[in-house]
C-alpha cells in the first residue's frame, strides 16, 4: 500500500497542437484533391453518358502509376518506422528512416515526371489533359509540401527538439504523410485504374 | 602555472551580479501590427479591415438594388460591368467581408473564452490576416481591370481566380489556428462539454469550413488551367461564376450563421443572468445546423442551375437530389429549437432589462429563422423557386442575419476588445436600423422571387444581357422595397461606426472589466487583456466558472 501512497503522479500531458494542427491542414488536403477528383468524375461521366469516348487518344501507362502506390505505401512503413524511432530515442534509426520517406518521395516525382513524358499530352490537347495534369500536377505540389515538412522534422529532430519527451510534430509530419499516401491511392484509382 | 591560477582581483570582479537587461518596449502603432503574433491585434486588424469592406460592400448594394428597381433596361451601369458588380457584391459580402468578420471576432475572444495565453500558431494567424488583406486588394484590383467572373480582360480574370484562391487559403489558416486552440489549448478541467457556446459554435463551423472551403480551391484551381489553356473543360469568362455560386446559396451560407448562434447563446444567458437552459442540447443544436449547413455536395447542383437558368429541366433535375432538398426542408427545425432553448432561458432569468448586445440577438435569431422558413420553402418543388430571386433573398437574410449577431458581439466584447464599452442606446439603435434594414432587403427580394423575377446574377450570366428582363410590377415593387432596405441597413454599419469612434476617442476613466458579470473565462482578464490574457491558469468546474464563483462567494446567484 505504501508503494501506491508514495508513486508519482502522472506527467501533465503537452497539448497536442502540432499533431491536430496537421491533421486538420491534412484534412484540408483531403477535402481539396476531393473537389478536384468529383468535377473530373462528372466531366467523365457526362462525357460517356453523351455517346463519347473518354481518353480515346490518350494512353495512360500503368507501370508508371502502379510502381509510385507501391513506392508511397513502402514510404508509409518508413514514416512509421520513423516514429517509433523518435519515440524511442532511437535517433540513428530516426534520421534513416526520415531520409528514406523524404527519397520516396522523390522517386514518386521522378516516376510521375517519366509518365508526363509518356503521355505525350498537351494541356491545350483536351478536356482531359487539362483535369489530369491540373490534377497529378497539383498532387506533385502536395508530395513537396509532405516532403519538406518531413525534411522540417528531421532537423529539428536532428536538433534535440524531437524525442521521447516530446515527439508531437513527428506525429504531425506522420498524419500529414499517410493523408498524402491516401489521396494519391484514390487518384491511381480514379484516373489511372478506371481511365 | 598561470594558466591555471585564479588571479586574487578575479572573485572581486564576481561579486557584482549582473544588471538584468532593460525589456524592449512593446512595438506600437503600425509596427506593432506588422510583426505581431498577438491574437489581440490579429483580431482587432481583422475585424477592422472586416467592418471597412463592409461599408463598401453595403455601399455597393444599395447600388445594385436601385440598378433594379426598374427591369426595363440599365439606369447606372452597363451590360459589363453589372454581372461583376454582382458577383463582387456576392463573393465579397461572404469572403471579404462576412468570413473575415467571423473570424477576427473569434481570434479575439477564442483564446480567451478557453482560457488560454495565446492562440495556437500565432504566426500563422498573422500570414492568414495578411495574406486576406493582401488579396482582397488583389480581387478588387481584377474586377477595376475588367476581370472577375464575366470579365473581358482574360489576364484580369486569371488574377482574380488565383487572388480568389488565395483569400479563400488565407481564410482557412487562420480557421485552423481557432480550431487547434479549442481543442487543445483548454484549461484544465474544461471538457468539450464545457466550452463556452461561441467558441463551440467556432469549432463547428471551423470543422465544417475545413470540409467544405478546400473543394472550392480544387475547383479554382481547374478552372485557373482551363481558363488559361484553352478553356474546354470549364467554359470561357461566363462560365467560371456557375462553378464558384455554391459558395453563396443554399445550405452552405447557413454554415456561415453557426458562429452567430454561439453568439446569441453567450448574450442570452448573461443578459437574462442564468445559465444557458438544456447546455448540452443547445450544443447539439449548433452542430445540427452545422451539419445541415454542408454544403459542398451542391456544387454540381447550383453548377447546373447557374447553367441553365430558366431552363425548367435543370429545375427538375435539382428538386430530384434528395439530399438537399431534405437539408433545406429540415433547416427550420434546429432554428426553433434555439429559439425556444434561448426563450426560455431569458422567461427563466433574473434579469428584466433589455441590453443593446440582447436587442442584436433577438434580432439576428429572428432574421435566421425567416433565412431557414424561406429556405424551407424554396425546398418544395411546386414553387419552383431555386432559380429566382427567393434564394437570393433567402442568403441574404442568412448573411444579413450574421452581420447583425457579429455587431452584437462586437458590442458585447468591446470593453474586452479595445477598453471601452460602446453606448447602449446608440446599440440599440443600430439594433433596430439593421433589423428593419434586413428585413426589407429579404422581404423585397422574397416577393420578387415570388412573382418569378429569376435570380439576377444567374440571368446575368450571359454576354449579351442588356437588363430588360420580363417581371410583372409586383416584382419590382419587390425589388424597390429591397433596394431601401439595402440603404437602411447602409445606415445601420455608419452608425455603428460613429458609436465605435465615439467609444475608443472618449475622454473617460479606465472601464469596468466585467460590465455584463460575465459567466465565462474572458471576464475574469483584464480589459483589454495584458499580452499573456492571464496572470494564472484557472481550473474550470463547468460551463459558466465565473459565475459558479460569484455563487459561491455569496454574491450573484444563478440557476442550476
Amino acid at each position: 500500500m505504501d508503494a501506491i501512497h508514495t508513486a508519482p503522479s502522472r506527467p501533465v500531458e503537452r497539448p497536442r497542437v502540432q499533431a491536430v494542427g496537421a491533421t486538420l491542414v491534412a484534412a484540408m488536403a483531403a477535402v481539396f484533391f476531393a473537389g478536384m477528383i468529383g468535377v473530373y468524375l462528372f466531366i467523365r461521366a457526362q462525357t460517356l453518358a453523351a455517346g463519347d469516348d473518354w481518353l480515346a487518344d490518350i494512353s495512360i501507362p500503368l507501370q508508371p502509376a502502379n510502381v509510385m502506390m507501391v513506392t508511397l505505401l513502402a514510404s508509409c512503413v518508413t514514416m512509421q518506422w520513423a516514429f517509433y524511432a523518435v519515440a524511442r530515442n532511437d535517433r540513428v534509426n530516426a534520421y534513416v528512416a526520415l531520409g528514406i520517406t523524404v527519397l520516396f518521395g522523390a522517386a514518386t516525382i521522378n516516376a510521375q515526371y517519366w509518365m508526363y513524358q509518356q503521355l505525350n499530352m498537351g494541356i491545350r490537347d483536351s478536356v482531359e489533359a487539362v483535369l489530369i495534369y491540373g490534377i497529378t500536377g497539383a498532387y506533385i505540389a502536395l508530395l513537396i509540401s509532405a516532403m519538406a515538412y518531413v525534411a522540417t522534422t528531421t532537423f529539428r529532430t536532428l536538433g534535440g527538439s524531437y524525442g521521447p519527451h516530446q515527439h508531437d510534430g513527428v506525429a504531425g509530419a506522420a498524419i500529414y504523410w499517410y493523408v498524402t499516401v491516401a489521396i494519391f491511392s484514390v487518384i491511381w484509382l480514379a484516373i489511372y485504374i478506371t481511365k | 602555472m598561470t594558466l591555471i591560477e585564479t588571479r586574487p582581483d578575479d572573485t572581486a570582479e564576481k561579486a557584482e551580479p549582473a544588471a538584468e537587461p532593460t525589456p524592449r518596449p512593446e512595438p506600437t502603432g503600425v509596427e506593432g501590427y506588422l510583426g505581431t503574433g498577438d491574437h489581440k491585434k490579429i483580431g482587432r486588424a481583422y475585424i477592422g479591415f472586416g467592418v471597412l469592406f463592409l461599408v463598401a460592400s453595403t455601399l455597393t448594394s444599395v447600388l445594385l438594388g436601385a440598378e433594379r428597381i426598374n427591369q426595363s433596361g440599365f439606369d447606372y451601369l452597363d451590360t459589363e460591368t453589372y454581372f461583376q458588380a454582382l458577383t463582387l457584391n456576392s463573393q465579397g459580402l461572404t469572403f471579404i467581408v462576412l468570413l473575415p468578420l467571423i473570424l477576427g471576432l473569434a481570434i479575439y475572444v477564442v483564446p480567451l473564452q478557453v482560457g488560454a495565453r495565446s492562440l495556437a500558431f500565432p504566426r500563422a494567424a498573422a500570414l492568414s490576416l495578411w495574406g486576406y488583406v493582401l488579396s482582397s486588394g488583389m480581387v478588387i484590383a481584377s474586377y477595376a481591370t475588367n476581370g472577375g467572373p464575366g470579365g473581358g480582360q482574360a489576364n484580369a480574370v486569371d488574377i482574380w481566380v488565383l487572388s480568389f484562391s488565395l483569400l479563400i487559403l488565407s481564410l482557412l489558416i487562420g480557421v485552423v489556428s481557432v480550431v487547434t486552440t479549442v481543442l487543445t489549448m483548454r484549461s484544465p478541467g474544461m471538457y468539450l462539454d464545457r466550452v463556452p457556446l461561441f467558441s463551440w459554435s467556432m469549432l463547428v463551423a471551423g470543422v465544417l469550413w475545413i470540409a467544405t472551403l478546400p473543394v472550392m480551391l480544387g475547383i479554382l484551381l481547374l478552372v485557373y488551367l482551363d481558363h488559361r489553356y484553352g478553356r474546354i473543360a470549364v467554359g470561357g469568362n461566363f462560365d467560371i461564376y456557375a462553378w464558384v455560386h455554391w459558395a453563396s446559396r443554399q445550405p452552405q451560407v447557413f454554415l456561415y450563421a453557426v458562429p452567430a448562434l454561439g453568439i446569441i447563446s453567450e448574450i442570452v444567458q448573461v443578459a437574462s443572468g442564468s445559465r444557458q437552459k438544456a447546455y448540452r442540447t443547445m450544443m447539439a443544436l449548433i452542430g445540427i445546423v452545422g451539419a445541415l449547413g454542408f454544403g459542398a455536395y451542391t456544387v454540381l447542383t447550383w453548377s447546373t442551375l447557374s447553367s441553365e437558368v430558366l431552363s425548367d429541366v435543370a429545375s427538375y433535375k435539382a428538386y430530384d437530389e434528395w439530399v438537399f432538398i431534405a437539408a433545406l426542408w429540415v433547416l427550420p427545425i434546429p432554428f426553433l429549437a434555439l429559439l425556444g432553448g434561448w426563450t426560455s432561458t431569458i422567461i427563466s432569468g433574473r434579469r428584466r432589462r433589455i441590453s443593446a448586445p440582447l436587442l442584436y440577438a433577438l434580432a439576428s435569431g429572428l432574421l435566421l429563422l425567416a433565412a431557414a422558413i424561406s429556405a424551407a420553402i424554396a425546398g418544395v418543388e411546386r414553387f419552383e423557386l431555386l432559380q429566382s430571386t427567393w434564394v437570393l433573398g433567402s442568403a441574404n437574410l442568412a448573411i444579413l442575419g450574421t452581420i447583425v449577431a457579429l455587431f452584437g458581439g462586437l458590442h458585447y466584447w468591446a470593453v474586452k476588445i479595445w477598453g471601452r464599452p460602446f453606448a447602449n442606446g446608440a446599440g440599440m439603435l443600430v439594433a433596430l436600423v439593421l433589423l428593419v434594414g434586413a428585413a426589407l432587403v429579404g422581404l423585397g427580394e422574397l416577393i420578387a422571387g415570388a412573382f418569378d423575377q429569376p435570380d439576377m446574377a444567374l440571368l446575368a450570366n450571359t454576354p449579351v444581357f442588356d437588363g430588360v428582363v420580363d417581371v410583372s410590377s409586383s416584382a419590382e415593387t419587390g425589388n424597390l422595397i429591397a433596394a431601401a432596405g439595402w440603404a437602411v441597413v447602409a445606415l445601420g454599419v455608419i452608425i455603428f461606426i460613429l458609436t465605435f469612434i465615439r467609444a475608443v476617442t472618449a475622454r473617460t476613466d479606465e472601464s469596468e472589466a466585467d460590465p455584463w458579470e460575465g459567466f465565462t473565462l474572458e471576464w475574469a482578464a483584464a480589459s483589454p487583456p495584458p499580452p499573456a490574457n492571464f496572470d494564472e491558469v484557472a481550473l474550470v468546474t463547468s460551463a459558466t466558472p465565473l459565475l459558479d464563483e460569484r455563487a459561491a462567494s455569496g454574491g450573484t446567484e444563478g440557476d442550476a
